[in-house]
């Protein structure tokens, strides 16, 4: 009943009503264009300079190898990350461009992929295998548009002769001002690394340069000395003196066994040197033969044991212990060997030879290897050698053993075309890593240098552009504050002195027999109303302001952008606080109202 | 006899406005239930007063008994105001008195039929619409309920007034100056149909008013006030009530007058 007269009162007086609503309107619009506007520009600020991806980039300082399962790991590990991509070494980084009218301009390579924040989020495309996205800088020095193609020319010095590559590339995209003022080039990780191999000595088949292929060499955990005589501890001593070796130990005929995979002829007294933790190389083999040169010693290199799966052709597989064993092995053990497993057999290619037990004539198989761990898989064809040994193991010639033994240490492949064991890439000199936000920077740095690397990031531009966002806040705050103030007192008076103009209609609803809580509802009802009609006409212009603001400067505003918006989250605050203060006002105006008796205060009149 | 429905007892109430002060006393007061009292005197004696004291929105400052007596349907309900809470003081407004103002009092926003109702919305009486249509058809205002006070002229707003009093049917009609602002004879009129409407629902009216001619001869009973001066700033009303439709003459007047008594 009290809302229904609240708003017969609304209807009767109605021009008051209008002109209140357009006072509460006036009061709340600017209101609401001063936080739109606070909101849409810091947002956009902090869309622009905040979470600006050179912002979030971090690079280490000094360079170190990474291996490719380090990326994939700190990608998959780390939601912090939103990006990471391997860099090789700077100097390998320096390659020339050279546009199709001839200017050249000394560019800097630097890998890109998919989801790359600074080519993406500055507009750009991620360039495919042929392209490249050349920096603002980059193209004007080339004199270069999005579309052409230009030569990508990388050199070397070998021998003294200086050699050079060259790649064509076409350009995707063209990087702004803003995002990189350097002289570079994005292009796809192959290219930068095809580069640095071929800076590096190395040929690179994909693109016709040419170069050393990377064969993998042998590498041995030890060497094994088979002498006619005991050493003496002297004698022993300078084996593990000087040679790369730094352990020695006499082995007996049943450790032997365990430790070649045969067991030496009893008039061979046997000792193993061996390193602890690094790999020895052919030196430090031959060093040890030319210590005991003229003593009628036997020196053989020495691999730890590589438990192998080996495919035989008739689809069945064996897991098989493999020893290296030298030409020597029938002087040393009486073992017999195929002429066949014998090196410089006179045929060119063939596959690597291992001798296994269990067939009758010589096969081609396949063989696996994988490392403890499981890390590193190698698997290459072979053929097989029938011998005479033990069932459960096989052997391979010291120097096969000793290249397949380097899968402990670093990755290779079986190269096809080249029937070679190859080294891979070991890793990359560094990476270029921009954390999801700036405020994950701090957390990205902190897990890197937990792992020992030392890196650079925007930490002192972030410090700022959050002073300045802070500072940003408090100026708009301030203004804010002084506005709201304002808008308070003018919604109060002008809701207070609307009751005060219902005082007469207050107190003779009391007389009627009102109850107090009842009379206060009406003025109540009444600021509500009034206030909600004078905040929707409020929001109505705010819209519209903020329609024609947001147009004006459309051509400064991405899409997605505003310069005046208003989140849900304030809206809802400012309408509350409204309402508030409505309710209270009213409250407060109906209480003065009618504190005196009412037949008083109707006489007074 | 009839039986009362105000019961008062040593009723004091000191008013203090600008520096002076007035203190109302009332040794005694019983009203009956359908009678029409009359509260007369000229202004600053106390009858506006004694009437809000009535109305129950002024709280005396003492008293020894202040009761109402109600009857409901039979029986018998008797109210100390003293101890009621403001709620129930509302709710006994609103169902039991009936108060006509001095301007009618009308809400401006409503047109004479919502302001009519109003009472009987509040008092939650039945058949209002019916009782509304009666009152109207009684007091000359059935062409006039649709329209807003506003438009209406000075009698017809008070006939309004009464209406609204009266559709509750309330055991007490306080009707604070109700024929100020019209002419003589439509005064007259209005006292009439007051009278006569309050009579036929058994409702005890008292009126207040400064014009002694328009209760003479017609009120059962006539509060009169004694004033004595006890200093410049400090006046003093009592009241005493005379019964009977004969005592109300114009040389009485006299005795009301103020009588200033040295200090």
């Amino acid at each position: 009943m009290i809302v229904k007269l609240a708003i017969k009162d609304i209807l009767h007086d109605w021009l008051l009503s209008v002109c209140l609503i357009l006072a509460v309107a006036a009061i709340i619009a600017p209101l609401l264009i001063l936080f739109g506007l606070k909101s849409g520009t810091i947002q956009t600020l902090r869309g622009r300079l905040v979470e600006d991806p050179k912002n979030r980039e971090i690079r280490p300082i000094s360079s170190r190898s990474f291996h490719e399962d380090w990326f994939d790991k700190m990608q998959a590990d780390y939601p912090e990350i939103s990006f990471v991509i391997p860099m090789t070494r700077q100097i390998s980084t320096s390659v020339t461009g050279v546009s199709s009218a001839g200017t050249a301009a000394s560019l800097s390579l630097m890998a890109t992929a998919e989801g790359d924040p600074l080519l993406l989020e500055n507009g750009v495309e991620i360039p495919h295998q042929k392209g490249c996205v050349l920096t603002s800088s980059a193209a004007s020095h080339l004199g270069i548009k999005v579309g052409e193609d230009f030569k990508l020319r990388t050199g070397r010095i070998i021998n003294g002769k200086t050699e050079n590559g060259t790649l064509s590339l076409r350009v995707t995209g063209i990087l702004n001002e803003r995002a990189s003022g350097l002289k570079a080039a994005f292009v796809r990780l192959e290219i930068l690394s095809a580069v640095e191999d071929y800076k590096d000595g190395r040929a690179v088949p994909l693109y016709g340069w040419p170069g050393e292929l990377p064969i993998a060499y042998p590498v041995y955990n030890g060497a094994v000395v088979f002498t006619p005589q005991p050493l003496g501890k002297l004698d022993g001593l300078m084996l593990v003196n000087n040679t790369g070796f730094t352990n020695i130990k006499e082995i007996g005929a049943e450790s032997a066994i365990e430790i070649l995979g045969y067991r030496p002829l009893p008039e061979w007294k046997c000792y193993l040197v061996s390193v602890k933790k690094n790999a020895a190389t052919e030196e430090s083999v031959k060093a040890v033969r030319n210590k005991l040169r003229g003593t009628g010693a036997v020196v053989v290199p020495w691999v730890k044991q590589l438990n192998v799966t080996i495919s035989y052709p008739t689809d069945q597989t064996k897991n098989l212990k493999l020893f290296a064993i030298s030409d020597k092995v029938p002087l040393l053990s009486g073992l017999t060997v195929n002429p066949l497993f014998l090196p410089d057999h006179g045929e060119k290619k063939r596959n690597a030879r291992i001798m296994v037990p269990g067939i009758s004539t010589p096969a081609s198989g396949q063989m696996v290897f994988s490392t403890r761990t499981g890390a590193r898989h190698l698997s290459l064809p072979i053929s097989l050698i029938p011998g005479q040994q033990s069932p459960g193991v096989a052997f391979a010639p010291a120097s096969l053993a000793g290249m397949i033994n380097l899968l402990r240490y670093r990755n290779i492949t079986y190269d096809t075309s080249s029937d070679n064991l190859m080294l891979t890439r070991r890793g990359y000199a560094g990476f270029r890593l921009y954390a999801r936000t700036i405020d994950d920077v701090d957390k990205v740095q902190t897990v890197l240098e937990r792992q020992g690397i030392t890196v650079h990031t925007q930490k002192e531009r972030i410090g700022e552009v959050r002073r300045l966002d802070r500072y940003m806040s408090l100026i708009f705050w301030l203004i804010a504050t002084v506005g709201v103030i304002g808008g308070i007192s003018a919604l109060t008076a002008s809701l207070y002195a609307s009751v005060e103009r219902k005082k007469r209609e207050l107190n003779i609803l009391r007389l009627l027999g009102l109850l107090k809580r009842e009379i206060v509802l009406f003025p109540v009802s009444q600021g509500l109303l009034l206030s909600g009609a004078g905040l929707l006409l409020a929001s109505l212009v705010f819209q519209l302001v903020a329609l024609v603001i947001n147009h004006l400067f459309r051509s400064h505003l991405r899409t997605t952008e505003s310069l005046c918006t208003l989140s849900v989250t304030h809206s809802v605050i400012l309408v509350a606080g409204i309402c508030l203060c409505a309710v209270l006002s009213a409250v407060l105006a109906a209480l003065q109202a009618i504190r005196l008796d009412p037949a008083e205060a109707l006489r007074d009149e | 006899m009839k039986s009362p429905i105000y019961l008062l007892q040593d009723v004091i109430k000191k008013r203090s406005k600008g520096g002076v002060d007035f203190t109302l006393l009332v040794p005694e007061l019983t009203i009956f239930r359908g009678e029409f009292l009359a509260v007369v005197g000229p202004s600053g004696c106390g009858k506006s007063t004694l009437l809000d004291i009535l109305a129950l929105v002024l709280a005396p400052g003492s008293c020894t008994r202040f009761d109402i007596d109600i009857d409901l349907e039979g029986e018998l309900k008797r109210y100390e105001v003293g101890v009621l809470s403001e709620n129930e003081i509302a709710g006994i407004r609103g169902r039991h008195i009936g108060y006509v103002l001095q301007n009618g009092g009308l809400l401006p926003f409503l047109t004479v039929r919502e302001n009519i109702l109003l009472t009987a919305t509040i008092s939650k009486t039945k058949g209002a619409l019916d009782k509304c249509a009666g009152l109207a058809d009684r007091l000359g205002l059935t062409d006039q309920l649709d329209k807003k006070p506003q438009h209406l002229s000075g009698g017809q707003r008070q006939r309004a007034a009464v209406a609204r009093a009266l559709i509750h049917h309330p055991a007490i009609i306080l009707a604070d100056e109700p024929t100020a602002a019209v002419d003589y004879p439509t005064a007259l009129d209005i006292r009439d149909e007051l009278k006569e409407l309050a009579h036929q629902m058994g409702s005890a009216v008292i009126m207040v008013t400064h014009d002694h001619s328009l209760v003479e001869g017609v009120a059962d009973a006539e509060v009169q006030f004694t004033l004595t001066r006890k200093s410049l700033t400090d006046t003093r009303a009592t009241i005493s009530v005379q019964r009977g439709r004969t005592v109300c003459k114009a040389e009485d007047k006299k005795r009301i007058t103020p009588q200033v008594q040295p200090a």
